[in-house]
């Protein structure tokens, strides 16, 4: 998948943008508040109808304008397509696509990686259900609608366990929170366990390949549910009730829903151990971008072509080595879009723009 | 709203505490009230109050009705031994507009929700297992919204209702009539292929 051309109409700090970038890799640079990230946001939003960064749509529209209005002209598998999205103040939106592929496609789900995606290995299992859930899932049609199914149950379950306990209301009233939670939390893992099969294999070959090394990277799926190697979602079914009877307890103390999705995590390692406790800094990072890469070809194994890819300011996080290493391997596979402040033009693997307030001018 | 007297600030105020009218829609109202002819204004607050005083929830059902039982509950040439569970009166009209319904309903006024404070016992669930202990009935479809809310309704009925050894259904939910597949979104898709059944 590639753009031809991107229009921009009163998005944040742009007034008027009208962008042809090359079809293989664009480096973006420039100095802070220039505006180097607002151009991945709009292109972003030029596919999906949002942004990464906000939940108010609103914050898009320029200061002082009652609109804005994103063209994205692209092209997958020879086809060319139009999609134009216009975003008023009064919240309206209105998304015109020229053909099949519409915004909940996951084909148009572009990939994006920031510097909170380095945090992945070492940091908390929050960002790393955050990346299943946003980004892994949503390649599986369904995924995201039981997604949100399962959050509302879960806030209404959470919120009887604590009647229960305060109330004194029979424990009855919460079978049939189980039997939701239960069944609509097996197929969220089952299907997180599919889609993680996919990437485990991909992860390998591709840390071999980027790390130079005949280290083996693995990835597990690590579930609050005693899973014990059963993938089928009605196992996981009666698992999933077998455990909320075992720890009924502990979830009325706690006022809490203590196992499901939710809770689980994914068990990264390297030769067999955990690389969270156990990797070097430079190990995580690489298993980072070799989770991220995974996620690549994932994407164009179950969409159909590779997802256009926006480097959010990862580079200023990584030293040259693996720069290239990661420019190489994503080279005449997609379209690429680079933001960096690096001054330094020597380090800059690719044709570059530079964006001066809102402005994009040829050359590094 | 000091430009106004008395009087048409209170209409306005009232109108807009209304569901869906805001203070524009409101004010709209009322001027148009006052600008029409005194009969129009005259026969909506009598309207209003007969229907307000006269209304109440049949003793059977809990539907709205204008009498002690209603309409659908006294009407012999309805199957007395089906019943159709439903949220909200509204939804009595959804399905009497099938006219395909020859049984008995009746009305929840709710559904199970932890988070808006709703419990079984807000609902008319004793109502309804009086009505089934009394062995007329023999089969009970739930239809409450397909949400999480009223799935969790449907589950917690289910539970209640099979041990009196009636047979306990649930409404279909899948495609619209007379779409094309190619145009249902994938979730639509999804549930009506998980409710599929047999040709016989």
């Amino acid at each position: 998948m590639r753009i031809v051309h991107i229009s921009l109409e009163n998005f944040r700090g742009y007034d008027r943008l009208f962008w042809q970038p090359h079809p293989r890799i664009n480096i973006i640079a420039g100095g802070n508040a220039q505006g180097k990230t607002n151009l991945l946001e709009a292109i972003f939003f030029g596919f999906t109808g949002r942004s990464f960064r906000t939940h108010r749509d609103k914050d898009l529209i320029r200061w002082g304008s009652n609109y804005c209005r994103v063209e994205v002209k692209f092209e997958s598998n020879q086809q060319e397509e139009n999609k134009i999205i216009l975003l008023t103040a009064t919240g309206k939106k209105q998304v015109k696509s020229g053909g099949q592929p519409d915004e909940k496609s996951p084909f148009m789900l572009p990939l994006i990686f920031t510097p909170d995606h380095l945090l992945m290995i070492k940091g908390s299992p929050v960002l790393r259900r955050r990346w299943l859930d946003l980004e892994i899932g949503p390649l599986e049609p369904g995924y995201t609608f039981w997604w949100h199914r399962y959050q509302r149950v879960l806030l209404n379950r959470n919120k009887l366990l604590q009647k229960i306990k305060t109330e004194q209301l029979k424990q009855e009233e919460l079978e049939p929170w189980n039997q939701q939670l239960a069944a609509i939390g097996a197929r969220i893992i089952a299907w997180r366990c599919r889609l993680l099969a996919g990437l485990s294999t991909a992860v390998r070959s591709i840390y071999s390949q980027i790390g130079g090394s005949d280290e083996k990277a693995g990835l597990v799926y690590l579930s609050t549910v005693q899973l014990e190697r059963t993938t089928g979602e009605k196992e996981i079914y009666q698992r999933f009730l077998e455990g909320l009877s075992r720890c009924y307890t502990s979830e009325l103390v706690r006022g809490q829903t203590l196992i499901g999705p939710h809770r689980d995590d994914l068990f990264v390692s390297i030769n067999g151990q955990d690389a969270r406790r156990f990797g070097s800094q430079g190990q995580q990072r690489t298993l980072v971008l070799a989770l991220k890469l995974a996620q690549l070809e994932l994407s164009r194994q179950l969409a159909g072509d590779y997802p256009i890819v926006l480097l959010d300011d990862v580079f200023s996080e990584l030293d040259q080595k693996r720069r290239l290493k990661l420019v190489e391997y994503m080279r005449g596979k997609t379209q690429v879009f680079i933001t960096t402040s690096t001054e330094d033009k020597n380090d800059l693997p690719g044709p570059a723009v530079t964006v001066r307030e809102h402005k994009l001018y040829k050359g590094g | 709203m000091r430009y106004l007297s008395g009087p048409v600030n209170r209409l306005i105020e009232e109108l807009a505490r209304l569901p869906g009218i805001g203070p524009k829609t409101a004010q709209r109202l009322a001027f148009y009230l006052l600008n029409a002819p005194p009969e129009v204004a005259h026969n909506l607050a009598r309207a209003l109050v007969s229907a307000r005083d006269s209304v109440r929830y049949c003793s059977i059902c809990a539907n709205l009705t204008d009498r002690e039982i209603c309409q659908i509950c006294s009407d012999p040439e309805r199957d007395p031994t089906l019943v159709c569970v439903v949220q909200e009166p509204r939804d009595v009209v959804a399905m009497e507009k099938t006219r395909g319904y020859r049984g008995l309903y009746h009305v929840l006024r709710g559904a199970i929700s932890p988070l808006a404070g709703v419990g079984p016992e807000d609902l008319t669930i004793k109502q309804l297992l009086a009505r089934l202990n009394k062995g007329v009935i023999r089969e009970v479809i739930l239809a409450t919204n397909p949400d999480v809310e009223g799935d969790a309704t449907a589950l917690y009925l289910a539970r209640l209702i099979k041990p009196l050894g009636l047979k306990v259904t649930r409404i279909a939910h899948g495609l619209p009539v007379g779409a094309h597949l190619e145009y249902a979104d994938e979730m639509t898709l999804a549930m009506a292929l998980e409710g599929r059944r047999e040709i016989t």
